[in-house]
């Protein structure tokens, strides 16, 4: 039965294989988990593309997203009033101490575990993004209509070019910033797969269709969103890229739309 | 009845795909003449049609030819397979390789800086090397500008020796792989086949996938270390 906590967020994520991996038979190496803990007040997206010449790239992704999502989720509400380089070394040190395990147990090396990392997590006060390697994070303020990027984009010269959580440089490579929650509207993450099809490179600019996806999560249930938004990667999206493809989105909804929002995992 | 929220292909974007610039700088000197280099074109033919078979190696193949004999010249420049002149080479002169390769470091440049104004990604570029003899120019500065490329992770050099005439030690001085293949020029259809694959193997890899050009270096090594026994003709 339902509880009556209203909830503040609604939130949806999707990852889907790839036509490069669904032809070699290989795993989707994209992974996003999504959270909305309404009796925390708290809604939390994290993202890992695993590297494609890591030998464990899946298992990377996987083990990344899962110890940033419990970080969150155990720490509640102080990692807020942490200073951006404290709640960097936070993530970035429990996400290579467990990588690092990993590979002691499988005899692998840090490296066979190459991810990205992009989370989002919204609390009552602040909304904080953060960002490793490529993909892209888009954020809407209330009252706007055009997404923005919380930070610039880290361009590399070569497409074959990008920073992993096991990078030597991964530290100063990562990219933290916060939102007023009372001004935030939306956020999405995306791999850069699923980028292919919802960020114009040269424009700088997100797709139309960010901005439907937008709609769908302040005026349909999460399972609803999350159908419709499978069906997009599934379907439009998929046939821009090779790539594997992931995306999460999270919304505040305003008083008046209560998507009948559940705590659990999508 | 189920939900068909969707969305449609005109709320998504289009990005350009990304490039792999491939420079083939083809020795086209006197002593290519006659086989030699019937089967030079013959295996490039043969490596455009590869490209064509793979959906990936075509649209991220983006190749240029120059050729070295007597003197220096573009026999095309960047583009997709389907946009390349049929190659038409002849042998003469003599062997200017120093100023071949400055040429398509130049052009490889010019290259990249064209497919980032429109905003087209693009991998580490490749410059395949390929002659029958020695140089007969100053390659001092070409190998300095390789060298300083390829320690830079910007450019990735394969060195082919056609023939047992090839001087394989100038071929691999230009080599990121530390290695020149000698092969024979019966066998270009096979280096040409597994350059098409190594394409193909690129444009598969993530973005973000810093080893693919590693990885290439590596799989050719291999082929150097192979290509011994596609020498027979030669006898090597």
């Amino acid at each position: 039965m339902q509880n009556s906590i209203k909830t503040r967020l609604n939130l949806a994520c999707v990852a889907s294989r790839g036509r490069r991996h669904e032809s070699s038979g290989a795993d989707c190496e994209d992974v996003v988990v999504g959270r909305n803990l309404r009796k925390m007040d708290l809604g939390i997206l994290v993202l890992a593309d695993g590297a494609g010449s890591a030998s464990h790239a899946r298992l990377g992704a996987e083990l990344a997203t899962s110890t940033v999502l419990q970080f969150f989720q155990r720490h509640r509400q102080p990692f807020f009033s942490l200073t951006p380089t404290e709640l960097q070394s936070q993530i970035l040190g429990r996400v290579l101490a467990r990588l690092n395990s990993e590979a002691t147990t499988q005899n692998a090396k840090l490296e066979d575990f190459a991810c990205t990392l992009l989370f989002a997590v919204s609390g009552e006060n602040y909304t904080l993004f953060g960002q490793i390697g490529d993909g892209y994070i888009g954020v809407l303020r209330q009252g706007k209509t055009s997404w923005q990027l919380p930070f610039a984009l880290q361009k590399n010269e070569y497409l074959n070019e990008t920073c992993f959580v096991t990078s030597a440089h991964a530290a100063s490579q990562f990219q933290t910033a916060r939102v007023d929650s009372a001004k935030f509207a939306g956020c999405i993450l995306m791999s850069d797969g699923a980028g292919e099809s919802l960020y114009h490179r040269s424009r700088s600019e997100f797709a139309k269709g960010v901005g439907t996806l937008y709609e769908w999560a302040t005026n349909f249930s999460a399972v609803k969103l999350k159908n419709a938004l499978k069906r997009s990667l599934d379907g439009p999206m998929r046939t821009k890229t090779f790539d594997d493809l992931s995306v999460g989105i999270m919304v505040q909804l305003h008083d008046a739309k209560q998507p009948t929002a559940t705590e659990k995992n999508f | 009845m189920k939900d068909k929220l969707q969305m449609q292909l005109d709320e998504l974007v289009d990005n350009p795909s990304a490039r792999l610039p491939v420079c083939l700088a083809l020795d086209t000197s006197g002593s290519m003449a006659g086989q030699p280099i019937a089967e030079l074109r013959a295996a490039i033919t043969a490596f455009y049609d590869a490209i064509r078979r793979d959906e990936m190696a075509y649209i991220t193949a983006d190749i240029a030819v120059v050729k070295f004999g007597g003197d220096v010249q573009e026999l095309s420049d960047f583009s997709g397979v389907d946009s390349q002149p049929p190659i038409n080479l002849v042998a003469s002169g003599n062997t200017p390789m120093g100023e071949a390769v400055s040429r398509c470091l130049t052009l490889l440049d010019d290259r990249k800086r064209v497919l980032s104004q429109m905003g087209v990604d693009y991998f580490q570029p490749w410059l395949v090397l390929m002659s029958d003899g020695a140089p007969t120019d100053d390659i001092s500065g070409a190998l300095m500008q390789c060298g300083e490329l390829i320690r830079n992770r910007k450019l990735t050099v394969l060195s082919i020796g056609i023939g047992v005439s090839a001087d394989l030690n100038t071929l691999t001085m230009f080599s990121s792989s530390g290695t020149a293949l000698r092969i024979g020029e019966t066998d270009l259809t096979k280096f040409f086949q597994w350059l098409s694959k190594s394409v193909s193997s690129v444009s598969m890899s993530n973005p973000g996938e810093k080893k693919s050009e590693s990885l290439v270096n590596e799989s050719f090594a291999d082929l150097c270390n192979k290509g011994q026994s596609w020498t027979d003709v030669f006898g090597d």
